[in-house]
């Protein structure tokens, strides 16, 4: 047969045409075509090579300019700094601290960023010998890229990062967001508990619960005035804001189950009520809310490895089931949750953990002093 | 060719393989199985016959020209052999080390029927590592042909398909949701098994192919399978993303500190790397006694990682017995040497623990084997009042894992009552463009299995997508009008035909 690739013929003259890839139609049309003007073929041919390429230029270009435009909508990093980005990890944007053991930490992920919702969490990695540590997400910023950890210093890891997690330096390793997000509903009158290291992961369900229109009484736990933060930020979505804290030098004194008491002799009417902290905190939240029948929702925090339910090491007890916090949680039914067996397997690396944190601290401290 | 092999002519014996001896290598991580030499390798590929119609290549998973590779050795052609085994198999040097050969080419071999089949594995094995240790490349010319295409998982399925679709000029992208490469291969099989040196090794083959792979990013949450086939203008997407949630009991005492899954274990050591604790910052609670329960091949990687993380005593507890346990005879007799005590017949009913939540025993029941059940194994019937107890300070799960959820949770694609997702005998799925194959699709099976699954989902995406077998443009299946032209015979074509009435 002769060679009439990319050519076409009507009316006794050769066109050329080329079918454009489905993604770019919508930019270029189902194929670009063009009039040789002329109806000898071996003259067609001649001229071909000189369009064909100038077509596939114009498909070319319009590729690179959809994924660009893609990869802006998306926050993905561009294909030419992708490779360095995701080799080197992932840069810490702005950090704040709010006590000695207290800190935030802001990380530019955009994806990501997009991509969270209230209740989910992601898995850090701060080094390459580090071990993997779940995170409850804080925050995230859309149209800056970032997302918001807020981290206590409890064992070697968190200390570590407390150290060396400046503004410029990566974390190794960031991966989610994980977990099934919160479910909002259409709950009208809610109770947002936040405590310890849980404050600040109440945040966003607590803006979440105010958008879908639900009436929102925050209630957040500290040890004293000091450790306060995020006032204004919680403020303003919630519509009755308590602070309880355990020397009564900011809002009430007590603990946070006094400030839900508080809430519901006010209000009979609470539909639903969210906690998040530590397990015990989270259990005396479902106890006080088990008489009133309002519907409880904690958020676990259990050992994880990998966090995509592949080494059970979350299993938690749910009623009379067996649950991976990691697919199939965060977030369980309050009333239903075993705490003892949480707690129970909290401590389950307790005396590695203090191994880990005196030759961790021993090793820095000897490096302080050379 | 010289004088024609016969099953008289051929070396009789079959060529051992040198292995570390059990009582060093339970103290160290390296490789228990060293690998033919040169030498070695050179006599065993003399053992094969070079049937004309090989058994050997039906029955492997990823259909490896076998006995042309095996030439190729005899030969002393390696780099030949070399291309011919990477030209199905990317993969020589991890499938040479955990392919069950002898369920599959080794089984097969007729060499086998009167002595020991030949050491197709081995040799495998060893041509992988030459290459390794030489550098040796294949890379294919590829002519791009403008078609994305992206793998989820970069476990055994995912990488197989990431190959092929790569070979066949798309551009490919692997997403994993670990900070590490491999899937299983890193994760579950341990370093005394398939060193990491070996998988990035073979992995770099995959990026040397063009294919780029993107770690901590968790295909469902980040991105679900709609935006990938739309917003990111992926053409096409293969799921591998496995069955490792792992599958517990249900008996009492299973939170207790010191029960863990196998995957949970594995992970820890393999990945994390926390036999070097507190070098690495993961640490893992591994008593003096470890009761695995299972005797799969996880199970017997599991036992094989506790003895070398300083267990001093490993149990294994399995209802059934030796003949149905599922771990490749090979790793059986592995452990065995290396002081794993085997309870066939037992199976645990509770696990005790002393007064701090730790584990102290396991309470076990005898079993005797009845009828056989659906699997075609006798099914085991507990002995009543036999229950037991023996002190344990770990019991590590290895009765085998289930689908992950990610995928089903936020797809709308069609899962069967198990889990798994749901795919046609093309292995596409419920969604057009989404293909899915490996123990996602099947549950928990092999390597190679899940690496002949990703090869056979390739197919049906280069179908898909409308990309030509470059192979069988050049050559037509016979289509049975060869010789005519029209419908009429060709002989017949200056003749008029007549109408007989």
């Amino acid at each position: 047969m002769s060679d009439t690739k990319y050519l076409f013929k009507r009316d006794q003259t050769w066109w050329v045409k080329i079918t454009v890839p489905r993604t770019l139609r919508d930019v270029l049309g189902y194929d670009l075509r063009r009039s040789l003007h002329t109806s000898d073929l071996e003259a067609a041919r001649a001229a071909r090579a000189e369009v064909v390429a100038e077509f596939r230029g114009r498909i070319a270009e319009a590729r690179a300019r959809k994924d660009e435009a893609l990869a802006r909508a998306c926050g993905a990093p561009l294909p030419s700094e992708s490779g360095s980005a995701s080799s080197a990890g992932f840069e810490i944007t702005a950090r704040e601290d709010f006590s000695d053991v207290t800190y935030l930490l802001e990380v530019h992920h955009p994806m990501l960023a997009r991509a969270a919702a209230p209740g989910q969490f992601v898995v850090v990695v701060s080094h390459e010998r580090g071990e993997r540590i779940p995170l409850t997400i804080a925050d995230f910023d859309r149209s800056a890229g970032t997302i918001t950890l807020v981290v206590q210093a409890v064992g070697k890891t968190t200390r570590e990062m407390q150290e060396r997690c400046q503004v410029g330096t990566r974390l190794s390793a960031l991966v989610g967001p994980m977990g099934i997000p919160s479910e909002i509903g259409k709950a009208q009158k809610v109770v947002c508990v936040g405590g310890g290291l849980g404050v600040a992961p109440i945040y966003p369900q607590l803006r979440a619960f105010k958008q879908s229109g639900a009436y929102v009484i925050g209630v957040v736990g500290f040890r004293n005035r000091e450790l306060v933060f995020w006032q204004e930020k919680f403020e303003e979505y919630c519509d009755e804001f308590i602070i309880c804290t355990d020397d009564g030098s900011a809002g009430i004194k007590g603990l946070v189950t006094d400030g839900i008491e508080q809430a519901l002799a006010r209000h009979a009417d609470v539909d639903r009520l969210v906690a998040i902290g530590p397990p015990i905190m989270m259990k005396a939240c479902a106890e006080t809310t088990r008489p009133h029948g309002i519907e409880t929702t904690v958020s676990l925090n259990p050992i994880m490895v990998d966090g995509t339910g592949m080494c059970g090491g979350c299993r938690v007890k749910v009623g009379d089931q067996t649950r991976f916090a990691c697919v199939e949680g965060p977030e369980f039914d309050g009333h239903a949750v075993d705490f003892d067996d949480l707690m129970s397997r909290l401590r389950r690396f307790s005396s590695q953990e203090k191994q880990a944190l005196e030759a961790w601290s021993e090793a820095t401290a000897g490096a302080r002093q050379g | 060719m010289a004088k024609k092999k016969t099953i008289r002519t051929i070396p009789q014996e079959r060529t051992p393989i040198p292995v570390q001896d059990a009582s060093l290598r339970v103290q160290n991580f390296s490789e228990v199985a060293l690998g033919y030499g040169k030498e070695d390798a050179l006599l065993e590929a003399e053992r094969c016959l070079l049937c004309p119609d090989p058994a050997c290549v039906k029955s492997c998973p990823v259909a490896i020209d076998i006995d042309r590779f095996i030439e190729k050795i005899t030969e002393k052609d390696f780099r030949s052999s070399y291309d011919i085994l990477t030209d199905a198999n990317l993969l020589p040097a991890i499938c040479g080390r955990v392919c069950p050969q002898e369920d599959q080419c080794e089984a097969v071999c007729p060499v086998g029927d009167t002595l020991e089949p030949v050491a197709i594995g081995r040799l495998e094995r060893w041509v992988g590592d030459l290459a390794l240790a030489e550098g040796w490349t294949s890379s294919p010319h590829i002519e791009p042909n403008g078609f994305r295409v992206a793998i989820v998982g970069s476990g055994p399925a995912g990488i197989a398909c990431a190959a092929d679709m790569a070979k066949a000029g798309c551009e490919v992208t692997v997403y994993e949701a670990l900070h590490a490469t491999g899937g299983v291969l890193r994760y579950g099989i341990p370093e005394f098994r398939l060193p990491n040196s070996v998988i990035d090794a073979e992995m770099e083959s995959l990026t040397r192919l063009g294919v780029k792979i993107e770690c901590n990013t968790l295909v469902g949450r980040l991105f679900t399978l709609e935006q990938m086939l739309d917003e990111m203008g992926f053409h096409a997407v293969f799921i591998g993303s496995g069955a490792g949630y792992p599958s517990f009991m249900g008996i009492p005492g299973e939170s207790l500190h010191g029960v863990l899954s196998a995957n949970e274990l594995l992970t820890r050591c393999n990945l994390m790397r926390a036999g070097e604790f507190p070098k690495y910052d993961t640490p893992l609670d591994l008593g003096a006694r470890v009761a695995v329960i299972g005797a799969g091949n996880t199970a017997m990687d599991a036992m094989r990682v506790s003895l070398r993380s300083g267990a001093e005593k490993v149990h294994c507890v399995y209802r059934r017995t030796r003949d149905e346990s599922p771990a490749r005879e090979e790793e059986i007799g592995h452990a065995e040497e290396e002081g794993v005590e085997f309870h066939w017949l037992t199976a645990p009913v509770e696990i005790l623990a002393d007064a701090e939540g730790n584990v102290s025993a396991m309470r076990c029941i005898r079993m005797e084997l009845g009828e056989p059940d659906d699997s075609g194994r006798r099914r085991p019937i507990p002995i009543e009042r036999s229950e037991y107890d023996f002190e344990i300070d770990t019991v590590v799960y290895a009765i085998g894992t289930n689908a992950n959820p990610v995928i089903g949770q936020t797809s709308k694609l069609a899962l069967n009552k198990w889990g798994y997702l749901e795919a046609d005998e093309d292995l596409a799925t419920s969604m057009a463009g989404v293909f899915a194959g490996g123990d996602i699709v099947t549950g928990a099976a092999t390597v190679i299995l899940a690496m002949g699954a990703g090869r056979k989902a390739a197919r049906s995406m280069q179908v898909y997508l409308g990309i030509r077998d470059s192979e069988s443009v050049y050559a037509p299946e016979h289509i049975g009008n060869e010789g005519k032209l029209f419908g009429i015979e060709i002989g017949e074509r200056n003749f008029s035909r007549v109408r007989v009435q």
